[in-house]
C-alpha cells in the first residue's frame, strides 16, 4: 500500500535510553575474539545500551515524552490519539498505551492503542496516526514506542545476544497549518508474514540470518524505489535516506542499490546497537545532537519482524528533534556491564 | 576519481582464496565449484557478509540484489569475481 498524506507535520521527537551499556569486546570470552571481531566489523555495534530490570520499555517512553513535554513541544491536553509501538509492552493487559495516557496525564478523551510492531515500528506508527490526523478527526496524535529486547535473546547466541541496544521514543504529529506549503508525505508499507524473525512465548528472540539478508536486499529497495517514484524524485534530491539501523553491511548495501551515496545515508549504530523501533527517531536524535538543523526532504525506511516493511517520504525540520536523553539506573547507580 | 581495484585475470583464483582462507582464518582445501557457502567450517550469516565484504574490498564487487542473494556455491563466487573489471574505466 502507498499511501499519501496532506497538512501533516511532525512536531516533535525525542528518545531516551537507559546509561547502562554493554561492550561488545566484552563477550570476547563467551565466543571468541574472531567472533566480537567479526561482529564488530560488520555489524557495527562496540556497545549498546541495556535497560537494567527495573527501567522498561513504557518508562523509556515515558522520559522520551516527559522530554518533550518539558522543552514546550506538546502539551498533555492537545492530544487527542495516543499509540504505543512495541514488543515489550508494560502487560499484557491493560494496553501500555492507556496505562502512559494516565501517566503523562493526557485527556481522558484521547483514543489509545497498543501495536505489536518490532523494527518497523516507527513507521508503523506514523502511518496508522496519519490515518487518524486529517480535519475533522484528531488533531495531534502522541506515538510512543520502542523495546527491551535484550530482555528476550539468548546470552548463548552471538547474533543476538549482542545485537540490540534498548530504548524508547516519542513523537507528535499533528496537522499543519493552512498557510504553510508543507509538501505531503509518501508513505508506503508491506507485509510477507513468516518466522524468519521471532519470538515465541516462553522463547527467546531467534532469526535466520540469511534469509533477512535476502529480504532486506531485495523487498526493501524496491519499496524505496516505488515511494521515490510516487514522489517524482531522483535520489540526488533527498537530503537523507535514514534505514532502520539494523547492521551497518546492510545499511550500506540498501544505499549503494537505491543510488544514494555514503554521506546522504548516515549509520549510528556504533554505539547504539539495533534499537528496534527507536532506531529510526534515535537516528533523528543523534544526528540533532550532532548540530544538524533545518529542513531536510528525508527519506526513511524502517523493516523487520512480520516481515513488515515501510519507507516515507517527508519533510523534517529537525528543530523538532532533541538530542537523546540518557536515564540512569532507578537505583541511581550506573555502569558498563 | 578514485576506481575499484582491478585484480588481474591470472591472480583472480589466488586472490580469492586469500580472502577465504582470510575471512575463515584458516586454510582451506581445493575448492569444488559445487562446493556450498554454508559448509565452509564456521559459516554463519555474520561470517558470510563478512566474506561480501572482503570482496567488495578486494575486487571492488558491486552486486546487483539478485547477485547478492545468489551467491551459494563457491562456483557462484568465481563467477562474481570473474565479472569484475579487467581494466580500469577510462578516464
Amino acid at each position: 500500500m502507498l499511501e499519501t498524506f496532506h497538512h501533516l507535520r511532525l512536531e516533535a521527537v525525542a528518545c531516551a535510553l537507559p546509561e547502562q551499556t554493554r561492550r561488545v569486546a566484552d563477550f570476547a570470552d563467551a565466543f571468541g575474539a574472531n567472533t566480537t571481531a567479526r561482529f564488530q566489523k560488520v555489524v557495527g555495534i562496540e556497545a549498546f545500551p541495556v535497560a537494567p530490570e527495573a527501567l522498561h520499555t513504557a518508562d523509556l517512553a515515558e522520559a522520551a515524552a516527559r522530554a518533550l513535554m518539558a522543552s514546550g513541544k506538546f502539551r498533555a491536553e492537545a492530544i487527542d490519539l495516543i499509540l504505543f509501538v512495541s514488543q515489550t509492552p508494560e502487560a499484557v493487559a491493560p494496553a501500555t498505551s492507556a496505562l502512559l495516557q494516565a501517566r503523562l496525564g493526557l485527556p481522558e478523551r484521547v483514543f489509545a492503542l497498543d501495536i505489536n510492531q518490532g523494527c518497523a515500528g516507527f513507521l508503523a506508527g506514523l502511518l496508522t496516526a496519519a490515518q487518524f490526523v486529517h480535519p475533522g478527526g484528531a488533531r495531534k496524535a502522541l506515538i510512543l514506542g520502542g523495546d527491551t529486547l535484550s530482555r528476550h535473546v539468548n546470552p548463548a547466541d552471538p547474533t543476538a545476544a549482542m545485537l540490540f541496544g534498548d530504548a524508547g521514543f516519542a513523537a507528535v504529529i499533528g496537522l499543519t497549518s493552512e498557510q504553510l506549503q508543507a509538501p505531503p508525505w509518501f508513505i508506503a508499507s508491506a507485509t510477507a508474514g513468516g518466522k524468519a524473525i521471532e519470538i515465541p512465548f516462553g522463547s527467546p528472540f531467534r532469526m535466520a540470518g540469511m534469509d533477512v539478508f535476502n529480504f532486506t536486499v531485495t523487498r526493501v529497495p524496491e519499496q524505496i524505489q516505488d515511494v521515490l517514484r510516487a514522489a517524482g524524485r531522483k535520489p540526488a534530491q533527498i537530503d537523507l535516506l535514514l534505514l532502520h539501523q539494523a547492521n551497518a553491511f546492510i545499511v550500506r548495501q540498501i544505499a549503494r542499490l537505491c543510488g544514494f551515496s555514503e554521506e546522504q545515508t548516515p549509520c549510528r549504530m556504533m554505539q547504539r546497537g539495533n534499537t528496534s523501533s527507536a532506531s529510526l527517531p534515535l537516528l533523528l536524535c543523534d544526528l540533532t545532537a550532532e548540530g544538524l538543523t533545518g529542513r531536510k526532504q528525508v527519506l526513511l525506511s524502517a523493516f523487520g519482524v512480520g516481515m513488515t516493511w515501510l519507507s516515507a517520504l517527508l519533510d523534517i525540520d529537525f528543530a523538532a528533534c532533541l538530542p537523546p536523553i540518557f536515564l540512569p539506573s532507578p537505583n541511581g547507580k550506573t555502569s558498563t556491564l | 576519481m578514485t576506481h575499484p581495484p582491478i585484480v588481474p585475470i591470472p591472480d583472480r583464483e589466488a586472490a580469492l582464496r586469500e580472502v577465504l582462507e582470510g575471512v575463515l582464518q584458516k586454510p582451506l582445501p581445493p575448492l569444488e565449484n559445487a562446493s556450498a557457502l554454508a559448509d565452509l567450517p564456521g559459516w554463519d550469516s555474520v561470517l558470510h557478509l563478512e566474506l561480501l565484504l572482503a570482496l567488495e574490498r578486494r575486487f571492488g564487487l558491486r552486486l546487483t540484489a539478485a547477485q547478492l542473494v545468489g551467491l551459494h556455491t563457491v562456483g557462484d563466487l568465481r563467477a562474481a569475481v570473474a565479472s569484475t573489471p579487467q581494466t580500469p574505466p577510462s578516464a
